[in-house]
């Protein structure tokens, strides 16, 4: 009752402005009467040591020129430079495209859910609502569901703490790099599984390893992509006990990578499996 | 009527087809009339392979230059025409260069904080900006940054500062970094920093042929050549603030030769300056340093080269494992682990004022035995020899027109940021002449204008 009255009141103030806006978006016409502005770069004044010719003292410049903002944007001149080219292909190109853009856009670190609800139910929030499991710290059953079956908190609650995340469903393909942001504050963090994610590389693990690497003690890798280099990400993992991962195959530079870090850390369990095998994360 | 001509059309037809010409038949008198408008039309001037015109020129075609014509092309597509010009195609000055491949994030500067995340960004997605059999091996080891006790409250101030862009950099003190690495001397230490994500190695070369070989199939000329000189041409009407009015030269032409040493003149729009240690002598040819007012302030761009050592010991346990990072020392020396094999590589970077008493290996040996004790027992020998192009003035790269030549830009002098921050440049370059203006990270203090003014911009974080 209270928010429509709200509502009502908040279009008729769109309607007829009767104050200023003293936000950064300022009109042209503000702009013009607020004068010339020092050149700030990142915070900083820039010292100009001289000034456009049509700036000086006694130059005249017209009252017009406060409408010239800006020239054509360049990437507009680009694609209408294109346009006798196009083909279907492109077309298809720039929507699939597009669709990796909004994957990405969706799954971004956002700081006001985590001031929402704190990094915990944050983290919770997220990889439920992506089909992915989630175990808390103390609990022994697997949090799975999406918005409608699970009832979540959507405050700050005490208490929550996340101990495993099972990744092995996520939804579209697989948690990307800005995903794997949600991971951070998460200080209980003992168990991962990235199984099936195609989409993790070297840049992902190391990633993992600054954040959670010093509490992540099982790690599963199945179906990423693995090269010499995710093995020195591995490394800076103090806590990890068990790692699962592919087969390296022919690669070389992998194996032995791999058996120097078994050769340093022997507490450090590697087990290789196929993917036919059911699967090791059976909800232990 | 209609009928005759039907069959006279038959007849022919029949004549022609029985006589099976393979190959189309051209009358000689059509032949010469065309070989002659031809001639006609091209204005009787010998064809050259060699281009004579270009929007835009890059002079030197390493990191950097390559990076501003993958942007260019990459932006303008077939609306500009860029040609670079690269007077030793095998680089031997940019070739196994033990200390380029590498990318870190501790730096104090805002511009250069943004160019390193820019960088990360760029590398991790390299196989949809480039091509997809480009494989950059990153290696995220990390770096580790140590501070004596005159530095610690300036390492905890960048990485206060470092925090607010969204870096996570981690304070490590001195118990910490005994018990990560025991390994390395924490006498005199009192403060070291790590950071979390997204510094290690990388393989430069195929950054580099990544590069060149995406910008090639986007429509850039390479040219195996090296330029001669700058021609100005004296434009009398043009009024600019610090130079006589009347006495205005515009750079319109330069002159390169070619391998087979033909010198060709090139005209340009605009001529982008990337030529590392090289950079002062192109820099000359255009009067910069030797001219009067404007002109009189030169290039501060020196190369400066170093020596890698290897320290290896043959048979016996080395005590730092796989975690290793790159290690940045107080005194200037730079420690990194030699891929999977059991060696470190180090190199020094050397002093600015120089004293002759003590010889650059002398201090290298003494800050090494400092740091890692146990390189006493160990054989250190020289694998190689670094290039650096240093600017002199600030130690920070100059990116930019020159204040006389207003199509004139400079891109050197990043030293050994170069490499890493070859992509953001390179954008930064490409929105320079295609838009006017920085859009996207504002590098304006790199201009040339702060070696006039004398306000240098100097980096905190790097040795």
């Amino acid at each position: 009752m209270m928010a429509q009255n709200l509502k009502h009141s908040s279009i008729l103030r769109t309607l007829c402005i009767t104050s200023r806006n003293y936000s950064e978006y300022k009109s042209i016409y503000e702009r013009d009467e607020a004068g010339r502005q020092p050149r700030k770069v990142h915070g900083k004044e820039y010292p100009e040591w001289r000034r456009p010719w049509s700036q000086r003292d006694g130059e005249w410049t017209s009252k017009l020129s406060i409408f010239v903002e800006k020239s054509p944007s360049m990437n507009v001149l680009n694609a209408m430079q294109n346009l006798p080219n196009l083909t279907f292909q492109d077309l298809k190109e720039w929507w699939a495209e597009m669709r990796v853009i909004q994957e990405i856009q969706n799954q971004k670190y956002l700081p006001e859910r985590v001031v929402a609800l704190g990094s915990n139910l944050a983290a919770l929030h997220f990889f439920v609502y992506r089909q992915s499991a989630v175990r808390l710290k103390d609990k022994k059953e697997w949090l799975v569901g999406d918005v409608v079956t699970l009832k979540l908190p959507d405050t700050y609650r005490d208490g929550y703490f996340v101990e495993a995340i099972d990744c092995s469903n996520f939804h579209h393909n697989g948690i990307r790099y800005e995903g794997l942001q949600n991971l951070s504050g998460l200080n209980y963090l003992k168990w991962l599984s990235l199984r099936n994610n195609k989409y993790v590389d070297v840049w992902c693990i190391d990633r993992i390893a600054g954040q959670n690497g010093e509490t992540l003690e099982f790690l599963n890798l199945m179906g990423c992509k693995l090269c010499a280099g995710c093995i020195y990400a591995l490394a800076r993992m103090p806590a990890l006990k068990f790692l699962v991962i592919n087969d390296p195959g022919d690669n070389i530079e992998l194996q032995a990578a791999l058996s120097m870090l078994e050769e340093e850390r022997p507490d450090l369990l590697i087990s290789i499996q196929d993917d036919t095998e059911t699967d090791v994360d059976n909800k232990l | 009527m209609n009928f005759s001509r039907i069959l006279t059309k038959n007849i022919k037809k029949y004549i022609v087809l029985s006589n099976r010409n393979y190959a189309k038949f051209v009358n000689p008198f059509t032949r010469t009339w065309d070989t002659i408008n031809n001639e006609i039309k091209s204005g009787f001037k010998q064809q050259s392979d060699y281009p004579e015109h270009a929007d835009v020129v890059i002079i030197g075609g390493g990191f950097i230059g390559s990076s501003v014509a993958y942007w260019l092309k990459n932006r303008a597509g077939e609306g500009l025409s860029v040609a670079v010009i690269e007077k030793d195609t095998t680089y031997e000055m940019c070739q196994n260069m033990h200390s380029h491949g590498i990318i870190t994030q501790h730096y104090s500067l805002p511009e250069n904080i943004y160019l390193s995340q820019y960088s990360a960004d760029f590398l991790r997605n390299i196989k949809k900006n480039l091509k997809e059999d480009v494989d950059i091996e990153f290696k995220p080891h990390g770096t580790l940054i140590l501070a004596s006790e005159k530095y610690a409250s300036k390492l905890e101030e960048n990485v206060s500062l470092q925090k607010e862009f969204g870096i996570s950099n981690k304070i490590l003190t001195v118990e910490e970094i005994e018990r990560l690495y025991p390994w390395i001397n924490t006498s005199d230490i009192k403060l070291g920093c790590i950071s979390k994500e997204s510094e290690g190695a990388f393989n430069s070369q195929s950054l580099l042929k990544g590069l060149i070989q995406k910008t090639q199939e986007l429509g850039a000329t390479y040219l195996k050549s090296e330029v001669i000189d700058f021609e100005m041409n004296p434009q009398q009407d043009i009024l600019m603030e610090g130079v006589a009015p009347g006495s205005f030269k515009k750079i319109n032409r330069l002159v390169y030769r070619t391998e087979d040493n033909q010198e060709i003149f090139l005209k340009f729009a605009v001529c982008v300056v990337a030529a590392g240690s090289d950079s002062e002598s192109v820099a000359k040819l255009a009067n910069i340093g030797t001219g009067g007012g404007l002109l009189s302030v030169p290039l501060p761009i020196e190369k400066r080269e170093y020596n890698v050592y290897s320290i290896e010991n043959e048979g016996s346990r080395m005590s730092f494992g796989l975690n290793t990072p790159f290690i940045m020392d107080t005194s200037g020396l730079w420690l990194k682990r030699d891929g999977l094999q059991k060696k470190l590589i180090c190199g020094q970077i050397p002093l600015i004022k120089q004293d002759k008493n003590i010889s650059n290996s002398d201090i290298l040996y003494s800050s090494l035995h400092n740091r890692y004790p146990e390189s006493v027992k160990s054989e250190v020998k020289p694998i190689s020899t670094d290039f650096i192009d240093c600017n002199t003035y600030d130690d920070t790269g100059i990116l930019g027109p020159h204040p006389y030549h207003t199509n004139l830009f400079f891109a050197t002098g990043f030293s050994r940021q170069g490499v890493q921050h070859s992509p953001g440049i390179g954008r930064a370059v490409a929105e320079l002449i295609i838009d006017c203006q920085f859009t996207t990270i504002d590098l304006s203090r790199f201009g040339f204008d702060r070696i006039l003014i004398d306000e240098p911009l100097i980096e905190s974080n790097v040795y």
